[in-house]
């Protein structure tokens, strides 16, 4: 095979220029400590267990976010997330593109199985909404990505519609996740609170 | 009283059984997680990366697959996007950045300049990709894991950054010998 022979050229000059290849292996004290920080962790599967955990949360906030997922609920009832498969999310630069279409048929009830599916997820602060375009400034990928934005863009029908779903307001922190390119409504994407922000920990924790 | 203290003491196996595999993963997958970071960011950062990305697969160990680098890899790329993102929006915050971030200062190649000024022509996709495939020696299936795209979106995007890799260094080339060609016109 002809081609593979620049290949291996390049493969060598790349590799002779590897910063990492003096690195030092890791001192077994360490390796103890990074074990044993990571695995004292018991959070693990508990809705609780991210940064953002919600032991602090006030009496009020799980009043909100219990209406925010009677909201969810209501729009469930427009029904399941359109997904046209063969589209993907464009990255350009730091921003994902992502697309948003009214769901058709039934929804379902978000849980962290569908979550899991979803190739982008994120948490971020809402920028701004203008001309159909909804601009978050991630703070936290939990899947896609990584960049610093992530802008949605929609038809204007469309983009009330899941402004109207999803609560969207300028300055306020939301969970964001999507499948083919396209921002999943039905509940899987609202502020960061509650039980939405419990199913993003538990799906992706 | 009895039979609540078989089923602590069968938790307690599964729990010191979890943490003896999990420990052998570790021990697999440290130092090329240590690599992959050093690549890619400070020293400070990197062990900042390193303790998250570990946390993080403690936390999904249920979900590592039997081949667990590539996997942990993608976990060390989030956490280290985080890291960064974090930081520049405590700098934001702070005032300090009027406008766009600078993008994180990645480790060039070492003792290969006209190396290191071809790859940093190239997009920081594309340069990503081909730190996958030499440095992480990752196959295109393997690399479509870290960046969670399919294996035949890997092998096409990775062919085509060897490509402008390869394109990158004979304009590099080029330039450095008609400098060096004026260079010695001059002597």
């Amino acid at each position: 095979m002809t081609d593979r022979e620049p290949d291996q050229e390049l493969l060598t000059r790349l590799r002779v220029a590897d910063p990492a290849s003096s690195l030092p292996s890791a001192e077994p004290d360490r390796v103890a400590q990074l074990l044993e920080v990571a695995m004292s962790d018991t959070a693990t599967r508990t809705p609780e267990s991210r940064e953002t955990g919600t032991r602090d949360r006030s009496p009020l906030t799980w009043l909100v976010a219990a209406a925010a997922v009677m909201l969810f609920a209501a729009a469930g009832v427009f029904g399941l997330a359109q997904r046209d498969h063969g589209s993907t999310p464009v990255v350009e630069g730091s921003v994902t593109q992502l697309g948003y279409a009214p769901p058709v048929g039934r929804c379902i009830t978000p849980e962290v199985g569908v979550l899991q599916e979803q190739t982008v997820a994120f948490r971020g602060t809402l920028v701004s909404i203008v001309d159909g375009t909804a601009t978050f400034d991630v703070s936290h990928w939990y899947a896609g990505g990584p960049t610093d934005l992530a802008k949605v863009t929609a038809a204007p029908p469309s983009m009330s519609e899941l402004t109207r779903a999803a609560d969207l307001r300028s300055g306020g922190d939301y969970l964001v996740s999507a499948a083919d390119g396209r921002v999943t409504g039905c509940g899987f994407t609202g502020p960061a609170a509650g039980h939405l922000q419990q199913l993003y920990d538990r799906a992706f924790g | 009283m009895e039979s609540v203290d078989r089923a602590d003491s069968r938790a307690d196996d599964g729990d010191v059984e979890a943490r003896a595999r999990f420990e052998g993963i570790v021990r697999e997958i440290l130092e090329p997680l240590r690599r992959f970071l050093a690549r890619r960011t400070d020293p400070a950062t990197a062990d900042d990366a390193l303790a998250d990305t570990l946390l993080v697969c403690w936390r999904r160990r249920d979900e590592l697959p039997a081949e667990p680098l590539p996997f942990a890899y993608g976990v060390a790329r989030l956490c280290l996007a985080n890291a960064d993102r974090g930081a520049r929006r405590q700098r934001r915050v702070a005032g300090k950045i009027a406008t766009l971030d600078p993008p994180r200062e990645v480790p060039e190649p070492v003792g290969d300049d006209r190396l290191a000024e071809a790859m940093g022509a190239l997009s920081p996709e594309d340069a990503e990709l081909l730190r996958l495939w030499a440095w992480e020696q990752l196959t295109a299936g393997e690399i479509a894991t870290v960046l969670e795209i399919t294996a035949n979106a890997a092998s096409i995007r990775l062919h085509r950054a060897k490509e402008k890799l390869r394109a990158a260094l004979r304009k590099v080339d080029a330039t450095a010998g008609h400098e060096e060609t004026k260079g010695g016109g001059r002597t």
